[in-house]
């Protein structure tokens, strides 16, 4: 056994331009490529990141939703790769997915006492009769009332709606969830709601989370690791205090200089990256990050940095940092 | 047929809180039949429906006249007293005609869609579902019967009936499924449509990491996702092969004398004497058919709108 609940090594997801009539491959998007994480028991490994950067497909490869195009995962120290569909799919209550949006997640001809106790009754977690009273824990422990029980999603708000969502990942007791921008289309009084139901579910429950964000706040309030992600790889690990007081990735910090303070006297370097993040179809050469660098010179156009540990589990992709 | 009584004397809550109970309370079925139940139009055109099926249905029994029953003596009368529409070439009481014919033409055009459904639903979820040859095969075929114009192929279609010598009885039989052939294509293609996109959502892949079953995934899912589509494509399915199975009676090639149909009562609008003295011969099953067309496409509209607000154009 290894100290990590789930690992991943080098783990790529390409997915092909098809074209033409007969739909032939004329490149590949490289969503992900080469990433490596490792999430300990019991924690919150945040993993931020600007749109298209990958973070979406890093979760759901993990979970095996989609097959990856390279690289390893390992939960519990398994190689997924290596097990077999009914073993799979044994293994699917213990790894659930919280949605970001809270609307398309559920089925709307499904009433969310049904559609939380379900998968329940599928993998033989409970009986018949016992299934309501489980269900209706779960939905409390989630901020849910009994009455909720037999109600239709279009009856909810969206907090509420998320709320289902989670408890239906809930209710299965997983050891790994992955949490989508969980909180990125609730109004943000819900969104402390929610965040905080996460952060009880590590302290009471021990639930290892994935939680994927590019709420900077959000993660540096719920998170113990963080990762960030810039065209489909990670430029920069660590612990949240190391990353937070000492970021030491250009993009990190150019990042992390636009998380507004609450304090209006603070003057701060706020870092302003010029131009858009470029195609992961056709990513730069080197660096990936040298076309917006403020630092790059020669060698980040050529040479590709790999990561470099600085201090403990602190690492970082930059032949300057 | 509760809810619509109520809903014709102005009780619409009691009409909408029946409709609340058929289904479950709040699901968005029941909620669709409180949308529809507050259609004036479409809730009209389904009380026009009812009438007729129960007018077809147990009026001939409360006429004096036998639908066969020919009478030398009253060949091609006006109406009158007796005989409310008329008599036709033989005799026969035009009305009671009309009414049995009326069995005919709904039979027809409903069992015919009820066909094309079994057809069209399994075919298109199937595509929709599996994708790949399957696929493939599926929507070639249904491509390649829509490309065929319907009417030329139902009349040639009729011809090979009719050379065939065909007892008339099964001639109804085989009419239905002429009929379906051309109906199913189109309900193929859009259920395999909603198939596709229903797949792709969300919640789909939900059911994936829950780890639900194949068939729960597809039966519990799936599948009730499309039943509004379904719903309103085969109604007005029904409008469409009525109007179908009229035209090829009317030239002869669908349901044939001495069956009734509505179709084959308007062939006597084709004789230039019948067409300019005898209106009543051909007047009442053309405003039957027109009627019962434009009923079932309002009250299909009605469904429409009332199950998925978001389908209006």
């Amino acid at each position: 056994m290894s100290d990590y609940l789930i690992e991943a090594r080098g783990l790529s997801k390409h997915f092909p331009i098809r074209d033409g009539l007969f739909g032939r491959s004329t490149g590949q998007v490289r969503a992900v490529d080469g990433v490596d994480l490792a999430i300990r028991p019991g924690t919150i490994f945040g993993l931020v990141g600007e749109s298209g950067s990958g973070k979406t497909t890093v979760g759901r490869t993990l979970l095996g939703l989609q097959p990856k195009s390279a690289g390893e995962i390992r939960f519990r120290g398994r190689d997924l790769a290596t097990l077999s569909k009914p073993e799979l799919r044994a293994l699917r209550p213990r790894l659930q997915l919280v949605f970001q949006d809270p609307y398309g997640s559920l089925n709307p001809r499904i009433p969310v006492g049904e559609a939380i106790g379900e998968a329940l009754l599928e993998h033989g977690l409970s009986s018949r009769d016992e299934l309501r009273e489980r269900v209706l824990e779960v939905m409390a422990v989630c901020g849910l009332a009994p009455y909720h029980y037999g109600r239709y999603p279009h009856e909810f708000s969206g907090g509420q709606r998320q709320r289902v969502g989670i408890a239906r990942a809930l209710a299965l007791q997983p050891d790994f969830i992955v949490a989508d921008e969980p909180v990125s289309a609730l109004d943000v009084s819900i969104q402390a709601q929610i965040i905080n139901l996460f952060a009880e579910l590590r302290e009471r429950h021990g639930t290892t989370i994935l939680f994927i964000s590019h709420d900077l706040a959000v993660v540096e309030h719920l998170c113990d690791d963080i990762a960030v992600m810039y065209l489909g790889k990670i430029v920069e690990t660590g612990p949240r205090d190391a990353l937070f007081g000492q970021p030491r990735h250009p993009y990190t910090r150019a990042l992390f200089s636009a998380v507004p303070v609450a304090d209006p006297d603070a003057r701060r370097e706020r870092i302003v990256l010029q131009g858009e993040p470029p195609s992961p179809a056709a990513p730069p050469s080197g660096c990936r990050f040298h076309t917006r660098c403020p630092q790059a010179s020669d060698r980040c156009r050529d040479e590709e940095p790999t990561m470099r540990p600085l201090d403990g589990t602190h690492r970082v992709a930059c032949h300057f940092a | 047929m509760t809810t619509l009584i109520l809903r014709l004397f102005g009780q619409r809550r009691r009409a909408e809180q029946l409709a609340g109970r058929l289904a479950h309370a709040h699901s968005p079925l029941a909620e669709a039949l409180r949308r529809l139940a507050r259609n004036r139009l479409a809730m009209a055109a389904a009380l026009f429906l009812a009438l007729l099926v129960l007018l077809c249905l147990i009026g001939p029994y409360f006429s004096p006249w036998r639908n066969d029953a020919t009478d030398a003596l009253m060949i091609n009368r006006p109406p009158s007293a007796s005989h409310w529409l008329g008599t036709d070439f033989l005799g026969r009481d035009v009305l009671t005609r009309l009414l049995m014919a009326g069995r005919i033409s709904l039979t027809v055009g409903f069992a015919s869609v009820v066909l094309s459904v079994a057809v069209g639903y399994t075919l298109g979820a199937l595509a929709g579902y599996l994708g790949g040859v399957v696929d493939l095969a599926v929507m070639l075929l249904a491509d390649l019967l829509m490309t065929l114009p319907s009417l030329p192929l139902l009349i040639i279609m009729g011809a090979v009936l009719s050379e065939l010598k065909v007892p008339p009885d099964y001639r109804i039989y085989l009419v239905m499924v002429i009929l379906s052939l051309i109906g199913w294509p189109t309900l193929a293609r859009l259920i395999r449509g909603q198939v596709l996109s229903l797949r792709e959502r969300d919640f789909m892949l939900a059911t994936e990491v829950l780890g639900l079953s194949t068939r729960r995934r597809l039966f519990r899912h799936l599948l009730p996702n499309t039943v509004p589509l379904l719903i309103v494509v085969a109604t007005m399915g029904v409008a469409n092969a009525i109007l179908n199975e009229a035209y090829l009676s009317y030239l002869g090639l669908g349901v044939v004398p001495p069956t009734p149909s509505w179709g084959n009562m308007m062939d006597t609008a084709n004789s230039l004497i019948d067409f300019q003295r005898r209106p009543w011969l051909w007047m009442p099953p053309g405003l039957a058919i027109f009627a019962t067309v434009i009923a079932i496409n309002l009250l299909g509209d009605g469904l429409r709108d009332a199950l998925d607000p978001k389908m209006k154009p």
